[in-house]
Parts: C-alpha cells; sequence; structure tokens
C-alpha cells in the first residue's frame, strides 16, 4: 500500500518537474520538450515525491507541520514492504532486495558468456552485448557497495553493540528506500535503451552515448545518497550506542569493518556524486568539463570518478574481511589473532585509500612523472591488507576448526582473495598494467576480489545469520554443496581469464580472436556451472525460511551479543541492557566473559 | 530565581557580544580580501586562501560550536 | 514484537543522550557535504587554474558575500535568544535570516542571467561557474525550507526552548553553508 503511494508521488513528482522544466524552457524559447533536460529537472521531484508517499510524511513530515505522526500499525510480514524503522526489518530488506539484485545481474552475465562461447556474432549484437555487460557490471557493484553493509551492517551492528536499535532509525529506512529507485532508474536506463559505458561511466563517450547512460548516472548518485545517509547512521551508531562497557577495543571485529567502511563511504561517495553531476549537466546543460575542443579535459572524470571509485573497491572488502575475521575466530574456536594489527590494517587501507586512484589510469595519458608514485602507494596498500590475511591465517593456525558452510565461506574468501590480491600487485606494476589493461587479466582480478572476496563474504554471512534473522536453521548438507559448486565453479570460471587475458583477449567487446575459442568456450561451460550453483542456494534459502528447523539462540556456540538474544531477537534486541565486561572473542579462557545479561537490581 | 535568570541574562548579552565581534571580524577580513583581490600583490592566491581559513575558522568555532564534537559542549 | 510497540520506540532514552546524538550525526552530514564543495573546488583549479572570466561581476559577488555573512549573524542571534527562551526574537531573527537568504538567491539570479550571456554553460568557466553555484544555491534553498519550517514551529508554539535542536540544527546547516561559500567566494571571484 505504502508502495502505491511511493509510486504515485514519484510519477506525481516526475510530471511535476517535468512540466516546470519544459514550462522554462518555453518561456525561454528553446524546444520545449526534451527527454534528457526533462528528466534531470525531474529528478529530484521524483525522488522526494516517492519518499513522502512510501511513509516519510506519514511517519516522520507530519510532525514539521504541526500533524502528529502516524503510529506504525503494521504487522507481521507487511511490516517488509513498509516505511518501517526497525533495524531488522530494514536488514532483511535490504538483504532479500540486493540478492533479487544479485541474481538478475547474475543472469546478465550468463547471457554474456553465452555471446562468448564463440567467435563472432551470435546472440547479441556487439551493442546490446555492451548494454548487458553495463548493467551486469553496474548492477553488480551496487551489490557489492551495499549487500553486506545494508544487510549485516543493519542487522546485526546494533546487536553486536548492545544497542536497541540504530542512531537515526527513520533515517535508517530513507536509506533503504532509496534503493527501489535506484533499480527503478536501472530499469528505466534498460527500457530506454541501455547504455555501452560500462558501470565506470567514462566521458566522454557517457556523455554523447544513448539517453539510459543518464538513467545509470542518476541511479548511481540515488545509490551514492544512500551510502551518505548508511555511512552517517553507522558512524553515529557506533560512536554513540555502545553498550555499557563496549571499548572500543572490545568491539567485534565486524563491528570495526563497518565502521572503517562508513568513514570511507562518508567521504569519498561526494566523488561520485561530484562525477555523475557533471556528466548530468554536460548531457543536459551542454556543460564543457569533459571537450577538450571548448578547453575541458577528458581525464577529469577519470580523476574524479576513480577517486571514489577506488575507495569504493575496499567499501566492498572491507566489509567481507570482517565477516570473514568474525567467523574464523568463532568456528577455529580461537580469540581472532592480533586482533589490534586487523584493526590497524583496516584503518590503515581506509587511509591509503585516498592516494591509490591514478593506478587505474596507467595507460590514460596522464603525465608519465605520476606513474611511479601511484606504483608505489599501490603496492603499499598491500602492507596493511596483508595484516588482515596474517590475521586470518593466524587465527586458524592450530584451531579446533569446525567446518560448518559459514566458515567453509570464510576460508573461500581467504583462499580466492590471496589470487586476487596478488594479481592486484602485478596490475599496480605501471609496465605490467600498460600490457595487461584492458584485458582479461584485469576482469579475473577484480572478479577474484569482489566475487571470491566480497560475494564469498555475504554468502558467509547470509549462512552465518541466517538462524538469528530467520529463528530458522539452513540446510547444512545443501549448503555445503553450494560451496563446492560455487567455488570450484567460480575458480573455473575466473582462473582461465588470467590466462586468456594475457594472450591478448580484450575486455568489453563481444567479439575475439579466432584461437581463443576454445578456452573461451570452456569459461563460458563453467560459468554456467558456477551460476547454477546459486539454483541449490535459493532451493535452499527460500525453504529453510519457510520450513527449516527452528534455531536455537546460539547455533553455532558464538561469543559476541547478537547470540546471548533469541532467535529472531525481540524488538529492541535484548530485555535487559547487557553490560560488556571483557573482549568479543572469548575462546580458551573459560573464567572470561564477553557480557553480562541479567536484569540489575 | 531572578539571581539565575539574571545570569543567565548575563551570559545571554556577552555572547551576542561575542556574536556581534564575530561579524565585525568576518566583515573586516572580508573587506581587506577584496581589496588584495583589487590590489593584485605578488602571492596572493595563498594570502587569500589564508583569509578565507581565517574567516571560516571562527564560523566553525563561535557559530557552529565545533568543540562539541570532542565533548566541550558550549550551550 | 508488536508494531504498537514500536510507535514508542526510542522515547525512552534521555534527552541529553538523543542531543548528542543528533549533533555528532548532523556533523558527520556536515563533513561529508564538506568534501562536495572541495571537490568542486579540485575541479575548478584543475581545469582553470586561477583564470576568472573578465565579465563577471565583482560588486554582485562582495555584496552576496556580505548578505549571506549578515545572515549567519542573525542565525547566530536566533539560536541565542532561543536559548534565552525569547520567542519572539527567536522569530525575528529567523525572518531576516530568511529575507537575507533569499536576497542572496536573487543575487545570484541576477547574475545567472548577465552569466548566461558572457559565458554560457557551454564554455569551461561557465561550467564550472553554473556548477559551484549552482550546488551552493541549491544548499542555500534547502537550508531556507528548513528555516521556514523551523519558524513556522516556534510561531506555532510547536518547538520551545526545552526541545530547541530544530532550531540549532538548522541554524548549524546555515553556518555551514556560508563557511562553504566563505571558500567559494575568493575562489570564483577574487583570485586571478
Amino acid at each position: 500500500m505504502s508502495i502505491l503511494k511511493g509510486i504515485v508521488g514519484g510519477i506525481l513528482g516526475y510530471l511535476l518537474g517535468a512540466a516546470l522544466v519544459t514550462s522554462i524552457r518555453a518561456a525561454t524559447g528553446a524546444e520545449p520538450w526534451d527527454f534528457e533536460v526533462a528528466t534531470m529537472g525531474a529528478y529530484l521531484p521524483t525522488v522526494v515525491g516517492w519518499l513522502l508517499g512510501v511513509g516519510v510524511w506519514e511517519y516522520w513530515a507530519r510532525p514539521w507541520f504541526g500533524r502528529e505522526a502516524k503510529p506504525y500499525t503494521t504487522v507481521g510480514w507487511r511490516r517488509y514492504f513498509n516505511f518501517d524503522t526497525d533495524h531488522k526489518v530494514i536488514g532483511i530488506q535490504y538483504l532479500v532486495s540486493f540478492l533479487f539484485l544479485f541474481f538478475l545481474a547474475g543472469l546478465f552475465a550468463m547471457v554474456m558468456r553465452w555471446e562468448l562461447m564463440n567467435p563472432g556474432r551470435d546472440i547479441l549484437t556487439p551493442s546490446s552485448y555492451n548494454g548487458f555487460m553495463s548493467l551486469h557490471g553496474t548492477m553488480m557493484v551496487f551489490v557489492a557497495v551495499a549487500a553486506i553493509v545494508g544487510a549485516f551492517g543493519n542487522y546485526i551492528v546494533p546487536i553486536m553493540i548492545g544497542a536497541d536499535d540504530m542512531a537515526f532509525p527513520k533515517l535508517n529506512a530513507l536509506s533503504y528506500w532509496l534503493v527501489p529507485v535506484v533499480v527503478a532508474f536501472l530499469t528505466a536506463s534498460f527500457l530506454v535503451g541501455g547504455y555501452d559505458t560500462g558501470w565506470t561511466g567514462y566521458a566522454p563517450l557517457s556523455v554523447t552515448t544513448r539517453t539510459g547512460a543518464l538513467f545509470f548516472n542518476l541511479a548511481f548518485l540515488t545509490l551514492g545518497l544512500s551510502s551518505i545517509v548508511g555511512a552517517i547512521n553507522f558512524l553515529t551508531t557506533v560512536h554513540k550506542m555502545r553498550a555499557p562497557g563496549m571499548t572500543w577495543s572490545r568491539l567485534p571485529i565486524f563491528v570495526w569493518s563497518i565502521y572503517v567502511t562508513s568513514w570511507l563511504s562518508l567521504i569519498f561517495t561526494q566523488f561520485i556524486a561530484l562525477a555523475m553531476l557533471m556528466v548530468v549537466f554536460a548531457r543536459t546543460l551542454g556543460m564543457a568539463f569533459f571537450e577538450a575542443a571548448a578547453g575541458g579535459d577528458p581525464l577529469l572524470y577519470q580523476n574524479v570518478f576513480w577517486f571514489y571509485s577506488h575507495p569504493a573497491v575496499y567499501i566492498m572488502i572491507l566489509p567481507a574481511f570482517g565477516v570473514t575475521l568474525e567467523i574464523l575466530s568463532h568456528f577455529s574456536r580461537k580469540p581472532l589473532f592480533a586482533y589490534k594489527w586487523a584493526v590497524g590494517g583496516m584503518i590503515g587501507i581506509a587511509a591509503m585509500s585516498a592516494f591509490v586512484w591514478a593506478h587505474h589510469m596507467f595507460t590514460s595519458g596522464m603525465p608519465d612523472v605520476l606513474l611511479k608514485p601511484f606504483l608505489a602507494s599501490t603496492e603499499l596498500i598491500s602492507i596493511p591488507t596483508g595484516l588482515i590475511m596474517l590475521s586470518a591465517l593466524g587465527t586458524i593456525w592450530q584451531g579446533r576448526l569446525r567446518l560448518h558452510v559459514p566458515m567453509l565461506f570464510a576460508l573461500g574468501v581467504v583462499f580466492n582473495f590471496l589470487f586476487g590480491g596478488i594479481t592486484g600487485v602485478f596490475l599496480a606494476d605501471a609496465p605490467l598494467d600498460i600490457q595487461l589493461h584492458d584485458t582479461y587479466f584485469v576482469v579475473a582480478h577484480f572478479h577474484y576480489v569482489i566475487l571470491g572476496g566480497g560475494i564469498f563474504g555475504l554468502f558467509a554471512a547470509v549462512y552465518y545469520w541466517f538462524p538469528k534473522m530467520t529463528g530458522r536453521m539452513m540446510n547444512e548438507t545443501l549448503g555445503k554443496v553450494h560451496f563446492w559448486w560455487m567455488i570450484i565453479g567460480f575458480n573455473f570460471t575466473f582462473m582461465p581469464m588470467f590466462w586468456i587475458g594475457m594472450n591478448g583477449m580484450n575486455r568489453r567487446i563481444s567479439d575475439y580472436v579466432p584461437n581463443l575459442g576454445g578456452t573461451n568456450r570452456m569459461i563460458s561451460l563453467a560459468g554456467f556451472f558456477l551460476g547454477m550453483s546459486f539454483v541449490i542456494f535459493l532451493w535452499n534459502y527460500i525453504y529453510s525460511w519457510w520450513r527449516g528447523a527452528d534455531a536455537p539462540s546460539n547455533p553455532w556456540g558464538a561469543t559476541t551479543l547478537e547470540w546471548m538474544t533469541s532467535s529472531p531477537p525481540p524488538l529492541e534486541n535484548f530485555d535487559v541492557i547487557p553490560e560488556v565486561v571483557g573482549g568479543p572473542y572469548t575462546y580458551g579462557d573459560k573464567s572470561a566473559k564477553h557480557a553480562i545479561l541479567e536484569p540489575r537490581l | 530565581m531572578s539571581d539565575i535568570a539574571a545570569t543567565g541574562e548575563m551570559q545571554g548579552a556577552r555572547r551576542i557580544g561575542i556574536g556581534v565581534r564575530v561579524v565585525l571580524v568576518l566583515g573586516a577580513l572580508t573587506v581587506i580580501e577584496y581589496a588584495i583581490a583589487i590590489a593584485e600583490p605578488p602571492g596572493q592566491l595563498p594570502l587569500i586562501f589564508a583569509i578565507a581559513l581565517a574567516k571560516a575558522v571562527p564560523i566553525l568555532i563561535y557559530f557552529m560550536h565545533v568543540n562539541q564534537i570532542w565533548g566541550g559542549e558550549h550551550s | 514484537m508488536t508494531a504498537v510497540g514500536h510507535a514508542a520506540h526510542g522515547v525512552h532514552e534521555a534527552p541529553a543522550k538523543r542531543l548528542g546524538i543528533n549533533r555528532l550525526g548532523l556533523w558527520f552530514f556536515i563533513l561529508s557535504e564538506s568534501i562536495l564543495f572541495v571537490g568542486l573546488l579540485m575541479v575548478r583549479f584543475s581545469l582553470l587554474g586561477t583564470y576568472i572570466h573578465e565579465e563577471l561581476s565583482q560588486l554582485i559577488g562582495l555584496m552576496i558575500t556580505v548578505i549571506l555573512l549578515a545572515s549567519s549573524f542573525t542565525a547566530y542571534q536566533a539560536e541565542r535568544s532561543m536559548a534565552r527562551g525569547d520567542l519572539g526574537a527567536t522569530k525575528r531573527n529567523l525572518l531576516i535570516t530568511l529575507g537575507l537568504g533569499t536576497v542572496f538567491i536573487a543575487g545570484v539570479a541576477f547574475e545567472w542571467h548577465e552569466a548566461l550571456e558572457a559565458f554560457p554553460p557551454s564554455t569551461v568557466f561557465g561550467s564550472v561557474f553554473f556548477t559551484m553555484t549552482g550546488v551552493h544555491v541549491f544548499h542555500v534553498l534547502t537550508g531556507l525550507v528548513m528555516l521556514a519550517i523551523v519558524h513556522r514551529r516556534v510561531r506555532r508554539h510547536e518547538t520551545t526552548s526545552t526541545d530547541s535542536w530544530p532550531v540549532e540544527a538548522s541554524v548549524k546547516y546555515w553556518h555551514f553553508v556560508d563557511v562553504a561559500w566563505v571558500f567559494f567566494y575568493p575562489a570564483l571571484y577574487l583570485i586571478s
């Protein structure tokens, strides 16, 4: 119902904005109707109209105008389709939305691999191939940026620090309800013919190409807004909402990872907003930022874009590291090895991520004198990353490993990220990068990092916290089948891409030299195999949610706070405010305690 | 009771004093800034940005109470 | 559990704690927004160096700068009067601030009108000028909307000195918009 109101509000907003723009154009004597200019002008009214309709007006804004806010009366499953401020509802909204987006983008990848099975043209035109490639990339990047933070950051972080909710519950709902706008804009871009710029949307192509690019820009802008609002919320929550005794050195590592990630989102997301704004203005108002002939600079876009998008890589991977370290400790029955160094590694990555962006631009024609500093800074960032890997290995070392499904996925992250990380060092090396740039070597590298690290981390988190979030257990056997199927499919898909990349297979193109046909066919088959593994996951996920065995409050025997309350936790999470008295990983010391949950007199 | 009210009133009066002082400083700096831009002395760029910084700092401290971030409650 | 209990959510927390949370959140927001302005300054210097189009009106620039600085002062006065419990002075100062903000926007609009002839958006200087002033004016507008809502609330005694957060928040945001202009003004008008 509220979604319907939101849609009406959005449409009204669009019509209002478009009418305003059109009448201004008519008044100034320009051709009145221009779809892109109208859409640009209608962007803000559309988003505001949607948000007001979907619940901001009823539950939030009414008191600003002297009226009573409506009470939250929705109950049961309908809450998930409503503007609800409970962080646990929002976490599940995020999880389901982004899993949906993930599978949709995965289907696009299947289409691409179908086309690439043989050299020459099969099912797609070069242009529509680029359309699928762009949407696949964009949606997967959005999933990687927002899925773990949105779903588990929201659901788990407040419980882990012993809070009753996030610091700003209504802002939290707002940041989720911006996500449907993102999806709507991406759908709109598809409907008006897509775009062919890839998720990076480089100018000047993005300025001159099809109308779909405009919607891509607006979608990215909206996701950025959602990220910033979320980041403000997480930072304030971790600063202000910790339970008594929850000092900074007692924070679970997952909380740390979300905290550090939020700093990155808070600072750097503004640059993607800026990059998208400049492209939108260049498209609709004819601005000359990137037009060399008028004195603009096409490289400006790349600089601003990567100034966000390289730190964004850490926005994608740090939460996955947090999940991994968290799980490794609980399932190795050992305290996290070198906790402080792991935290330091995360902070170090975040701090250094501002100084490495131009390694994406080694072949762009930037001044040669800048190659070496960016080579050096990029290779230096592998040191804090190495600290995190060492913490992971040290935690497993001589642990009593319990190889449940979450643990398998966490180990998968460590295994896959090793390849992703090490090939990153290759690409940081300017002479080598000039050879490998825009080949499948790069594709393989970032899929090892983002899919092998980030998405494996996402699935580790799904399996780990599913009992807490739904009150039901997932099927262990199906989970193990899914893990082995996925990791085998994944490695057979992406490992050969390093090889074809070195042998001259270019990325972002639907055709290639005939002698790479055999390997490409094998990659495609492995890719379909990988894709099918998610059918098992989906079945397990849906069936377990519906009919799974009841989950106890602490099925894994873990020590952090979220396992000290029921599954799923009650409203406001704890019946009594927990008092934290020790570190989060109290293994190997029977007398140690993380928190006391007793009604105080 | 009247004592407390009077103290509050006095504090208020003094703080308005601070506000006036801040805005006078801002005005003076703006005039200097403008004069420098007209005169174009050598090295005006760092000078002008130093002045901009000098304008931003009192706004942050006295108008926005930036100290409250690290716990110094200002009001 | 029940959504009815949910409505009372967060009510039991101490007002002082809520104020601290609100303040910190607003500061994070201001920090984030200031990065957008820093980014615009970076774009300006990377594309244009210190170039300024000679037809840019110095007079209007100086005038709107003084107006915005003055509005920060009246906003400050509004917050102070609120702390004293003087609702009349609060309303008056908020109203003056709203007026000054509107004059600022009118000044920019007038300048845009001139600028469209001298350096349209299709030139690089025009692109930078219109984007920087446009983003800033957008923030001024949102600030004005907030101040107007708060003014209405104060007028109707819905915001009182026991819960003056709406006044504090909108005034703080207004000062932030002013600080942003403190850097934009020399970057757009004075260096060359």
